[in-house]
């Protein structure tokens, strides 16, 4: 058979549909044998569909805005008369300015009372394991440097998870606000990113917790070693400390997933308060 | 001459707004931004796949249109003049990045790439903005490894559906040498993801 491979032209005609029945049942017959015009194929729709998203680029209503400032700020300086900003142009920003100091007020408030959930929490477990310590103490002195110990190492290792958590929660708010407000493709995919990331910081709160039940049970048995008749007492109190700080670990996601779904909410609340804007003339 | 609710006013021709333009009526470059700014940022985005960038593009373009529009020729068409500027400028733009560029990590790379599209109008749902972004980032990376003078034609063909006639007056190149640009440049962008497709599925197989 005397096949050569199909011209891009051809597969362009092919797509739009602007070839003959005949014409397309010859390409077709090609395509069913030939990998690498299928894939040429493929590669023209993949082409087709990117040159649409190409299309609908426009400018953010903070970009249009900016664009009339800095040439009025020249006019200004020339005496010319200033350009008449569109109002509807200035309510858009306006409007997105205004979900956006709501929505950061709204993720502020989640974040907050997630981290003081989160810092409970983290109390919680540290008082058991203090608890614990004191009475490992009344059977054995010795006994009770260990337990302190491994109490003090928790809540440090609790300070910390809860710390960078609230860094993570913050930060993240900031640069997702920053950028949603910027860049409406983003701020339409940020809420699944964010349920991601919620997740993660769910998971580094998990492991917090249970470096914190590691440490409580390490200190247990640390306190065992000492001596024989406060052993029981030791293991008592350190499982104890573990299983507070396993159940405060499902709080703890719960409360990172929280604050994920604050921002998320926020984010939509800014998508939400952008206005329509669908006029888009080429030549007047 | 009408005017919108939004009080912006537009002109019924272009050469209408040219003459508001060259009288510098401030309504004229209200109704310019309003009528060309988009357009503008979309090809100027297209070229140099970045939002700072492209806003500037706009905004200088925009300014030397406010400088020099005593020297806009009529016989042009101003979209074709404003395109000729902006492609002009983001050329430029992009030479002056290529130094900063080629100091780009992998993982800015990667980044870049993962990036997303400014789009205007109505938010998209979730997932349409994911759809959307992909698929530019699809044909991005293809038109990030076509040269810069293969590029700029292919977007004003593809992106802005100007005719070659009209991107042969843009750029000032015979009407040929854009012929043979947008030919090498279609062609390039298929083969590039033709190629990237035939691998990511041999990927496949080998595993
Ligand atoms: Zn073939």
């Amino acid at each position: 058979m005397n096949e050569e491979h199909l011209t891009f032209e051809r597969i362009r005609a092919y797509l739009t549909g602007a070839l003959s029945a005949g014409q397309r049942s010859a390409v077709e017959k090609h395509l069913a044998f030939c990998a690498s015009c299928r894939q040429a194929v493929e590669a023209q729709r993949e082409i087709e569909a990117g040159r649409e998203a190409a299309q609908s680029v426009a400018m953010s209503p903070e970009a249009r805005l900016r664009l009339y400032e800095r040439l009025n700020a020249l006019r200004s300086e020339a005496g010319d008369a200033p350009i008449p900003i569109p109002r509807h142009l200035i309510a858009q920003v306006k409007a997105k300015a205004e979900a956006t100091a709501q929505a950061a007020a709204h993720v502020a408030r989640t974040t907050g009372s997630a981290a003081r959930e989160i810092g409970t929490g983290g109390a919680a477990v540290a008082a058991q394991a203090a608890r614990g310590a004191a009475k490992v103490g009344k059977k054995a002195a010795r006994t009770v440097k260990a337990a302190a110990q491994s109490a003090i190492e928790m809540g440090e290792e609790t300070v910390k998870t809860a710390a960078d958590l609230k860094a993570i929660a913050v930060d993240e708010t900031a640069a997702t606000l920053r950028k949603a407000k910027e860049h409406p493709v983003d701020l339409a995919a940020t809420p699944i990113r964010l349920a991601a990331k919620g997740v993660k910081a769910g998971g580094r709160m998990a492991e917090g917790a249970a470096k914190n039940a590691y440490a409580a049970t390490k200190g247990g048995i640390k306190v065992a070693a000492g001596t024989a008749s406060t052993m029981g007492t030791a293991l008592v109190e350190g499982t104890k400390t573990g299983i507070t700080a396993a159940k405060h670990a499902p709080r703890l996601v719960k409360a990172a997933k929280k604050m994920a779904d604050g921002l998320a909410e926020g984010v939509r609340q800014i998508a939400e308060a952008k206005p329509e804007e669908a006029e888009g003339e080429d030549e007047p | 001459m009408t005017t919108s609710e939004e009080e912006t006013i537009t002109y019924a021709t272009a050469a209408d707004l040219v003459q508001a333009l060259r009288a510098n009526e401030p309504q004229a470059y209200a109704a310019l931004i309003e009528g060309y700014a988009d357009r503008l940022y979309a090809t100027a985005y297209a070229i140099l796949n970045n939002p700072a960038d492209a806003e500037e593009v706009v905004q200088e373009t925009l300014i030397t249109v406010y400088r020099h529009i005593g020297e806009f020729r009529g016989e042009a068409k101003l979209s074709t003049w404003l395109y000729r500027i902006a492609t002009n400028k983001a050329l430029a733009l992009l030479r002056s990045h290529k130094a900063a560029r080629a100091e780009t990590s992998l993982e800015e790379l990667g980044e870049q790439y993962g990036g997303e599209l400014p789009l205007g109008g109505t938010a998209p749902s979730a997932e349409e903005a994911l759809e959307r972004a992909e698929r530019w980032a699809c044909i991005r990376e293809g038109l990030e490894a076509m040269s810069p003078t293969l590029r700029v034609v292919w977007v004003l063909a593809e992106v802005e559906g100007l005719s070659m006639r009209e991107i042969a007056e843009a750029e000032g190149l015979s009407l040929s040498t854009v012929k043979v640009r947008l030919h090498r440049a279609r062609r390039f962008l298929v083969d590039y993801i033709a190629r990237r497709r035939e691998a990511a599925s041999t990927e496949e197989d080998d595993r």
